[in-house]
């Protein structure tokens, strides 16, 4: 990490844009044994109080780096119930790292995050169509299927009543 | 290459100037060898 990743100009500044980077030996005590690490590299994303909200174990590549992180602050915002935060960092994933690891589960979360932030199905939709066209030689179309199934049963639900 | 990131070494500073400036924490266990 510190030969390829750290030293790449993008991560460099979003990192000393966006977070309080911190650096322990994976085998420092207490914090090795308070955040149950086994092995470095371990990143954590941690809010204001500590808490840990994401992880990621293992080597990750300098162009990886930035919509990892991007996901992990998603996923942070989303537990401290900031949707919008949370929704803006999975569109950024999204829009300017389409090819990135994470693209295909941010698009999926992207769906469940807009459903649970406007209870519009749009969302839930969208992203499944976008998993099935895009990523679906990734699997995510596949454990987006109960997406589908929602809109299904919705759809359903309303002819029902006609 | 050295990295330019400046890392905090203790957490609590780490949670101070999270709290000040409203941002994220990225803790990095690393193994230097």
């Amino acid at each position: 990490m510190d030969a390829v990743t750290y030293p790449d100009k993008n991560v460099t500044e979003f990192i000393k844009r966006n977070i309080i980077p911190l650096r322990v030996l994976s085998d420092a005590i207490p914090l090795s044994t308070d955040f149950n690490v086994h092995g470095a590299p371990t990143l954590i994303l941690l809010d204001t109080s500590g808490k840990e909200h994401y992880r990621a174990v293992g080597f990750i590549p300098a162009e990886e780096m930035v919509p990892l992180l991007l996901f992990g602050i998603a996923k942070t915002y989303f537990d401290l119930n900031q949707f919008d935060q949370a929704i803006q960092n999975l569109d950024v994933i999204i829009s300017e790292h389409p090819k990135s690891y994470m693209a295909p589960e941010a698009t999926y979360l992207r769906g469940v995050y807009g459903y649970k932030s406007t209870r519009d199905r749009k969302h839930l939709r969208q992203a499944y169509e976008k998993l099935r066209h895009e990523y679906k030689q990734r699997g995510w179309a596949i454990r987006a299927l109960p997406l589908a199934k929602s809109i299904i049963l919705l759809l359903a639900s309303y002819l029902w009543k006609r | 290459m050295e990295s330019m990131i400046k890392w905090e070494t203790d957490i609590d500073v780490a949670l101070s100037m999270a709290q000040n400036e409203k941002k994220l924490i990225l803790l990095d266990f690393f193994n230097p060898e």
